[in-house]
């Protein structure tokens, strides 16, 4: 009687061993999926068209910085890089200032029409940019809109105020009302009070958002392969999508290209990878 | 606003330049009769959706289910799957066009590896194969996003319950059929409404991998509406296919939140 517990007890612990065996295979199976493609890519980078072709598995057959030197200045990747930074930046600084007060304003401050304002914005969650961009378009060419850097941000921190002011608005409801008001009886303005307590406390929303439209800006390829026509003025993404274009056979500079856009990415995430993840999925979860 | 203007610019003729002619619903009537583009593009539209639902869905449920419990390496897991999420577009589509390639992709160089380079193909030139290949690339990047949201409500489901049915004998299946499940079925609808509005949207990956192409094989409709209002400059007709692809993602919308409603209902009364 006991033998056969233990022998039913050591088969169990078996198909235990089995069954996270299985699960391990599985998992390593996916991760690789997801990790190999990226390291082919970075080793390929270092090749020449020729040894691309010839020895695809294999570790370079010398480490060549030449076509990085090439793709960084000679087609001007750095411009592009920069101009990205830029248009992301800036687009959601402008964005958070307008939400932050905006949503102090819907959440705390009474006043007639709010609840109108709110749903308001929030129509902007329904709409697909696509069924915008002909109208701003000609907008923008109406108002005759010579520089696209003013276009592109006024453009992203307007797609981008919709989701702000959503999850700083949803944040600030949360958040007890108590110090605002001794503030105001110790004589603090309005102002004094956003200034001084709203926004500090308010810090560990704005960057989730911060986060996920500066991400959502930087990867953006649709509104800018429309609204931008000079070459100058072009995004990271709009540059690396030129060695596909014009410049579809030189391999290695294709492989640079898409090195140079995700190796940021992937330090970023290295180090913020909890709150990279939390900033992208925090509209979902809380729809 | 801009909203109102694209329903306005739908009802005319318009090319910037010349006077705007205004042709009420001829826009739409076109759309539906006399453009056969767009009537691929429709299907191609729906497919990418269905496929990319049917692909994604399941496979970020049953990451999440392997990694929701007291696994050694899971954060580890967990921050490599969900890294996709966090490159372009336009990346993870030249990374996948790269694959893809018919002479230097990684696709083809291992199918001729192992001996089999008949089956070596233009993944992206073949018109059957062109538009999986595609969807497959965006399952790749997003299966991850979709596995943290499920993960998150899965922290939700408290522990007394699945503590309960522990000790009522259900097994590892049973478990995740009548608890995790129900218990996630807002996140699913949730997901479901995202992948189905994303690729309704889909552009960047169809405009960098195929263009379209080949023969409109992977036109869809937001590649179909950049082509006519920027390439041929049919501002009214442009305008028209983009509020088609706006009522299509309300619509699917509000079905989807139905269906799950309905799914919801049926999963709490047993």
């Amino acid at each position: 009687m006991y033998s056969v517990t233990l022998g039913k007890k050591i088969l169990k612990a078996r198909g235990e061993i089995v069954r996270k065996g299985l699960v391990y295979l599985f998992l390593f199976t996916y991760a690789l999926a997801i990790i190999l493609p990226l390291l082919f890519i970075v080793a390929s980078s270092f090749k020449n068209n020729e040894e691309v072709f010839t020895r695809p598995f294999s570790l370079p057959k010398e480490w060549n910085f030449q076509f990085y030197y090439d793709v960084w200045v000679n087609y001007n990747l750095q411009r592009y890089f920069a101009n990205s930074v830029y248009y992301a930046s800036v687009s959601v600084v402008v964005a958070v200032m307008i939400c932050a007060l905006g949503a102090y304003a819907i959440v705390r401050l009474k006043w007639r029409l709010k609840r109108v304002a709110f749903g308001y914005f929030l129509l902007g969650l329904m709409i697909p940019s696509h069924a915008l961009v002909v109208p701003l378009y000609i907008m923008a060419v109406k108002l005759n809109m010579n520089n696209p850097r003013v276009t592109l941000i006024l453009i992203f921190a307007a797609t981008h105020v919709t989701v702000t002011l959503f999850i700083l608005s949803g944040y600030l409801k949360k958040l007890p009302q108590e110090i605002e008001e001794a503030a105001v009886i110790d004589g603090c303005s309005i102002a004094g009070v956003f200034f001084r307590i709203v926004l500090p406390i308010m810090q560990p929303a704005i960057a989730t958002v911060a986060i996920f439209s500066f991400l959502s800006i930087w990867n953006d390829f649709f509104i800018s392969l429309i609204f931008i026509d000079t070459q100058k003025y072009w995004n990271i993404q709009l540059g690396i999508s030129m060695f596909k274009g014009s410049l579809a056979a030189r391999y290695s500079h294709l492989l640079v290209a898409i090195v140079i856009t995700i190796i940021p990415m992937i330090a970023l995430y290295a180090f913020l990878n909890r709150r990279i993840i939390a900033g992208l999925t925090a509209g979902a979860i809380k729809a | 606003m801009p909203l109102v203007a694209s329903l306005t610019l739908s009802t005319f003729d318009w090319n910037l330049l010349s006077p705007m002619r205004f042709v009420g619903l001829k826009n739409f009537i076109n759309l539906f009769t006399n453009d056969f583009i767009l009537f691929r593009a429709v299907k191609n539209t729906i497919f990418y959706v269905l496929l990319s639902i049917l692909l994604q869905l399941p496979m970020a449920f049953l990451l999440a289910n392997l990694l929701g419990g007291k696994l050694r390496g899971r954060n580890f897991f967990r921050t490599v799957i969900f890294m996709p999420v966090t490159f372009s577009g336009v990346a993870v589509s030249l990374i996948w066009y790269f694959f893809y390639h018919p002479s230097v992709g990684l696709l083809n160089q291992f199918i001729r590896l192992l001996g089999f380079s008949e089956f070596s193909i233009a993944w992206l030139g073949n018109e059957a194969t062109a538009l999986p290949a595609v969807v497959v690339s965006v399952a790749w990047q997003w299966t991850g996003y979709h596995m943290v949201i499920y993960l998150s409500g899965m922290t939700s489901i408290p522990e007394e319950v699945i503590e309960s049915a522990r000790i009522d004998g259900a097994n590892g299946f049973q478990l995740v059929r009548y608890i995790v499940f129900p218990f996630l079925l807002p996140m699913l609808s949730v997901s479901t409404v995202l992948i189905t509005t994303a690729s309704l949207r889909s552009f960047d990956s169809i405009y960098i991998m195929t263009g379209g192409g080949p023969n409109h094989a992977t036109e869809v409709l937001a590649s179909h509406m950049y082509t006519k209002s920027f390439g041929q400059l049919k501002y009214g007709y442009g305008s028209a296919i983009g509020v088609l692809l706006f009522v299509l993602c309300v619509a699917a919308t509000l079905l989807i939140r139905r269906v799950f409603r309905y799914l919801g209902e049926e999963n709490f009364e047993s």
